[in-house]
Order: structure tokens, then sequence, then C-alpha cells
């Protein structure tokens, strides 16, 4: 009774701070018991059961694909646990469909409606994204406790919406900053329990760096497709820079384009990971993610490779792979143990904004 | 009657402390939690706790109804003593990838489903909406593609406007002998650093460039018109626009709404074998038109020879990625069309 009426009053409480009880630090790290030839089985089943039903078994497959991963992660003798209904991703998923056929639909029997679409879009979206986070959050939990999400739709807009469109505008130069602000409103929002997550200190340079280091990437395999395009445009049959490279010299183009586009955005997508994660802190625990990026890069081109000669049938065995090695790099450190977080009072959320946001294809992946 | 013991951890939910506990699971589904010392805590009937069986060999873990939670780590007797006693429907079918059997006829009902889709359900409902979709729609459909193309792609034709006219004459007097029950409208572009190609769209347009009208002569260009009259007629385009709609649906519903590159790739292959159809399609139609109003139908082999001549022939290899058959068995296929003439008749005026 005590520890609850504490909660109530202190609803920032963190760990460690007050109660003094472990004053030696400690470093926690995360294991991982799963493995791919057991994977493999339900990942095969998943599939297979999802296009029998067409697509009906989706969400349940989803929350076993989840549930797997979450419940073989440990961290200090305790097992994560993903606890949502796939009846109401279902509810969801279907509502998505339904919004996105209904959209298509009009928009195009009657085109001008599809700019007043965009700006809907633009409404809805912070307030999906909101929904979609607390739901993930609400439905993830460690040692009986869950992770929480309490942004409000006035900062989502502001940071996610109108910060990005500043970014763009600048011609990208504050971008990274943009980016830097969407990632912080999401971290800081997030809770385990009742005590929050912290970004950390300002990490606007990593973040510029990030960017500079996989967009660049990026940026040179779009200048790659321009090219092309440009060399086919504007140079008449087998010249200029069509005649200079033969058709095998314009397919290696291509494909280094793609390829350039693909782990441009893997990379960008690892640093953008680090930088958030890496000393960011959940009370008065430190996380450290010191995840190597050429290592990892090599697990991803070696990956798609593998997937690709295999037909995908190594998948399971690759996101298992991707899993474990970033596993290894996450641990948290600090003065505090992990025994000391309580429970926050309820959140009940439908699944309607998580899916919606699936659906939007939006870029809400705060995973590490 | 006490079955199982094993060691457990408890947690009340309202802290993240954990508990030491030994879990006892009875034979009749029901748990007692004992401490350390073997002191019974706790009582928990069947009812009073939901149990899920673990995916893979994770922890099992039995929420009490009163929110707290016990964790305990895999054990295969208490899986095989609750599946028997728990029942759910559920659970079984969550057990599937335990046994091999099950799994592997599963996969080849998934297959079969695939099959069933790519063949039948996909193109068949396609085809079936087809007559739903107003001629209106077909209209700004083919208007805004022509305005797309014109921005994007192509400038002004250079061809001289009375050659123009002839041919375009030329054409609609086909189109008429075909009772083509639209107002067939040719249009030429110069389409600079491609190579010659002509297109239709819905519900009665067919582009030529100019790259096409100097390669082709008169009969041959008029060929390539009743190939894509045969496109307008079937409705080619309505019917690839419908298609890839169903396609995006099935996708979104298997896939979830972000399908990885790999997967995207593949729909894109299927997608574009579906087109191979179309060819053979308008190629019949084509040889059939010419037939009927006592032209040469072999004049259309003759063209895409020419093509041929001009794109070089692809590898056998690349007709499973490509939205065209391969040039020489089109070829080869008109002319064993255009040998026997009278079966044509029939289907063309149908």
């Amino acid at each position: 009774m005590e520890i609850e009426s504490h909660t109530q009053s202190q609803p920032d409480f963190i760990p460690g701070t007050q109660t003094g009880r472990s004053a030696v630090p400690r470093e926690y790290d995360f294991s991982f018991t799963g493995s791919g030839k057991e994977y493999f089985w339900i990942w095969l089943s998943n599939v297979c059961l999802t296009v029998i039903t067409l697509g009906l078994y989706g969400p349940w497959a989803k929350v076993r694909r989840l549930k797997y991963f979450y419940s073989h992660t440990f961290l200090d003798g305790s097992s994560f646990d993903y606890t949502a209904n796939p009846k109401s991703i279902l509810k969801g998923r279907l509502l998505a469909l339904f919004v996105l056929l209904a959209v298509g639909g009009i928009a195009n029997i009657m085109p001008l409606m599809e700019i007043g679409f965009y700006i809907l879009g633009a409404i809805a979206l912070p307030w999906i994204l909101n929904q979609s986070l607390k739901f993930k959050s609400r439905y993830s939990s460690y040692r009986n406790i869950s992770l929480g999400f309490s942004g409000t739709y006035g900062a989502s807009f502001y940071r996610i919406i109108v910060l990005k469109i500043v970014g763009v505008l600048t011609v990208m130069a504050l971008y990274p900053w943009a980016k830097f602000k969407e990632r912080e409103y999401l971290l800081d929002n997030l809770r385990f329990g009742v005590t929050r997550f912290n970004i950390g200190t300002s990490k606007i340079g990593e973040f510029y760096f990030t960017y500079l280091f996989g967009g660049s990437l990026i940026f040179i395999s779009v200048g790659i497709f321009i090219i092309r395009a440009m060399g086919s445009l504007f140079f008449e049959d087998h010249s200029g820079i069509g005649a200079l490279l033969g058709e095998f010299g314009a397919m290696l183009m291509v494909l280094t384009g793609i390829l350039g586009l693909l782990f441009g955005k893997v990379i960008l997508n690892i640093c953008l990971a680090k930088a958030t994660w890496d000393q960011a802190s959940l009370g008065a625990l430190i996380i450290h993610y010191k995840v190597p990026v050429l290592n990892y890069f090599w697990i991803e081109a070696s990956n798609l490779l593998l997937r690709i000669i295999t037909l995908n049938l190594a998948s399971p065995f690759c996101s298992v792979r991707v899993y474990k090695f970033k596993l290894e790099y996450l641990s948290l450190a600090g003065s505090c143990t992990l025994d000391e977080f309580m429970r926050d009072e309820n959140e009940r959320i439908r699944a309607y904004g998580d899916e919606l946001g699936d659906a939007l294809d939006l870029d809400i992946d705060i995973g590490f | 009657m006490e079955t199982l013991r094993v060691p457990a951890q408890f947690y009340d939910g309202s802290s993240s402390i954990p508990h030491k506990r030994i879990l006892v699971i009875k034979k009749d589904a029901s748990l007692e939690i004992l401490d350390e010392s073997s002191h019974s805590i706790k009582r928990i009937n069947s009812d009073q706790y939901q149990w899920e069986l673990p995916v893979g060999k994770a922890p099992m873990k039995f929420r009490l109804s009163d929110g707290t939670l016990i964790e305990t780590g895999y054990h295969e007797e208490i899986k095989q003593l609750l599946l028997t006693r728990k029942e759910c429907f559920t659970n079984n079918l969550f057990n599937l990838e335990t046994n091999l059997k099950a799994t592997l006829s599963l996969f080849l009902g998934a297959c079969g489903v695939v099959l069933v889709l790519y063949f039948f359900a996909v193109p068949l409902s396609a085809k079936a909406l087809q007559p739903f979709i107003p001629i209106s729609m077909k209209e700004s459909i083919g208007k805004q593609g022509l305005y797309m193309l014109d921005k994007i792609m192509f400038s002004p034709s250079e061809v001289d406007i009375e050659h123009q006219k002839k041919l375009k004459k030329q054409a609609l007097e086909l189109a008429t002998m075909a009772e083509f029950p639209l107002e067939l409208e040719v249009h030429f572009r110069t389409l600079k650093g491609h190579l010659p190609n002509a297109f239709a769209l819905p519900p009665r347009h067919i582009i030529v460039t100019d790259e096409l009208v100097s390669l082709l002569d008169q009969e041959e260009f008029l060929a390539i018109i009743g190939h894509e009259l045969g496109h307008l007629s079937h409705d080619h385009v309505t019917e690839s626009l419908l298609r890839a709609s169903i396609v995006s649906v099935v996708t979104f519903m298997l896939l979830g709404s972000n399908p990885e590159v790999l997967e995207s790739m593949a729909i894109g292959i299927f997608d574009a074998s579906y087109s191979q159809n179309h060819e053979s399609e308008a190629d019949t139609y084509g040889v059939q038109l010419l037939q009927k109003t006592k032209k040469d139908p072999t004049k259309l082999a003759d063209a895409l020879r020419k093509l041929q001549d001009k794109y070089g022939e692809e590898s056998k290899l690349s007709t499973y990625f490509s939205s065209h058959p391969l040039t020489s068995d089109r070829i080869r296929a008109i002319y064993k069309l255009a040998s026997r003439p009278e079966a044509n008749k029939k289907t063309l005026t149908q």
C-alpha cells in the first residue's frame, strides 16, 4: 500500500535517486535465447496461415512474431512480453484498409479532393502517431510493468510535422536538427511504468554527422539514377553516356543505385538508432548502445544476399541474426537496480491508431 | 494431487521487484504458490488465471485474475498438462509449428492459395470489375495519362502535317472496319533518345512516336495500329489498372503495409507477367483484323522484326521479368495465325 501511495503522489519518481538502496553502479546486459532454427518454423506457419486466410491471420502472426522476440529477450533474469490482442489489431487493420480504399476511390473520381485528403492526413497524422506509440508501448511489458507513451497532439504536430517542413524548406540544412527534435519528443514521452526515458544531452551534432554519413550515400545513389535518366533523355540513342557504358554498364549503374539506396537507408537507420539510444537514460539508468556501424552493415549486406539466394527462406535466420547482434551492444548501467520501477495507473487504448500508423508507412520506429 | 513443482518469479504488478517463489501445478490445472521455504501462500483455481502457450521455448507466464504475474522457465511437462487441461482452439493452432507434417501441409496449402490467386482470383476479378468502370472515368484516365506523358517524356511530333493526316485517315478507316465503337484518336509525338514505340490509352487513344513512323512503311504502320486497336477493344489498360489495385489490396492484406524491397520486387515480376497475355491477345486481334480487311497479316510480323532489329533480341531469361513476350515467339505465333484465315474470322466478330 505504501508503495502505491508513493507512486501516485510522485508521478516522476526516479528509481535510484530517492531510495538510495543501491549505491554501487551495476551494468545489465540483454540476452536472447531464441534461435533461427526454432523461429523458422514459427515464421513458416505464420506466413502460410496468413496466405491461406488471405491476410486475416496477419495480426495473429504479428503478435506471435513479437511475442517470440520479446519473450526470448532477457534482462537481469526476467523476460519481456508482448500482450496485444490480435483481434484489436485486426479491427484496426480493416479500418485502415477501408479508409485507404475510400480515400483512393474518392480521389480517383474527384481529383480535386486529393489536396483536401492530404491536408486531412497531415492533421490526423500526429494523432495516429501518438495512438500507435501508445498502443505499442502499452502492450510491451517487463516484470509485469508496461511501457507507456504520453505525447500530446500539439507537441506531436509541432515536432513531427512543422519542424520536418522547416527542415525540408531549408534545403535539408535544418533537417537533422528537426529529426533530433522528433526523436527527443518520442523518447522523452516514453515511460517504463512511471519512470520516463530521456534522450540525454543534446545530440544535434551526432544527428548532423549521421545525415552526412548515411544521407550522402542515399544522395549519391539518387544522383546515379538522375544521371542515368538524364543520359537517356538528353542524348540520342546509343550515344553519350549510354554508349560510353553500354547496356551492361547502364544495368550496373542502376544496380549500384538500388544497392546504394538500400544500404544508405540501412546505415542511416542504424546511425539514427545509435544516436537516439546511446547515452539516453531511464531514470537513473544510462542506456549504452555502441553498435559498430560497419559490422552491422556487413550483417545486413550478407543477409540480403542470403535471402536472395534462398528465395527469402533465410528470412527468419536473418531476423534473429540482426536482432541478436543489436542486443549484444545494448546495455543499461547505473546506480539503481531494476527492482525499483513502479506501475503507472491504467491506460486503455484501442488498436486503430496503431494499425493506421502501419498502413500509412510512418517513420515512427524508435526501435533500437 | 501435486504433479509439477518449479521455481518461479512472482510480480505483483505494482513494482518491478521479483519475488522468488515455488509454483506447483496440479493435475486439475489449479496452481499453488509457495514461498522459498515451501509454505503455501496462495491457491489459484484453473479458472482464475490465464495461460497462453509460449511461442517457441520461451518462459511460461501465468496471468492471475488479480493482475499479478508468475513467470517460470519453459517446461515441456507443464505445456503438455495445460494443453490437455485448459483447452483452447488457438493454443492448438499455435502448436502447429512443432508438428512437421502439419506445417508442411500448411505450406502446400499456402502455395495452392498463391496459385489460385495468381491464375484465377486476381485476373478474373479484374475482368469482372471492368464493365463497372464508367466510360467517363476511362476518358479521364486516358486524358490524364497523355497529359502526364506530354509533361515528362514527349515533345511535339516533327512528322509532316499532311503525312500525319494521311496516316490518321487510314487508321480511322481501319477502326471503322474493325467496328470499333468509339471515335479513334491517333496522336503523333517525338520521344528523343528512345526506341520506336506505340501505346494505347483508354478508351480510344493511340500514340505513335515519330521514330516508329519513319521506321515502318504504311502497311506495317497499319498493322501496328491494328495491334493497338486490339489493346483498346480488350480494354487492357483499364484491366491492368484494376488488377494493380486488386494486387495492392491483396498485398496489403498479406504483407501488411510495409512490404520489404524483395517482396515488392517479386510482386512486380508477377504483375509484369500478366501483361504478356495482353500482347498475345492484341497480336491475335491485329492479325484477324488485317485478314478481315484483306490486308497481309504478316505485315505485323514484319513490323515486329524491324523493331527487333532496332532493340536487339532479348535473352530468354529476361522474358520472365518483362511485360512483353519474346519477339521471336510473337512472330512465330503471328505466322501460325495467318496460315488459318477462316478459323479466325469468327473470333474477331465476337
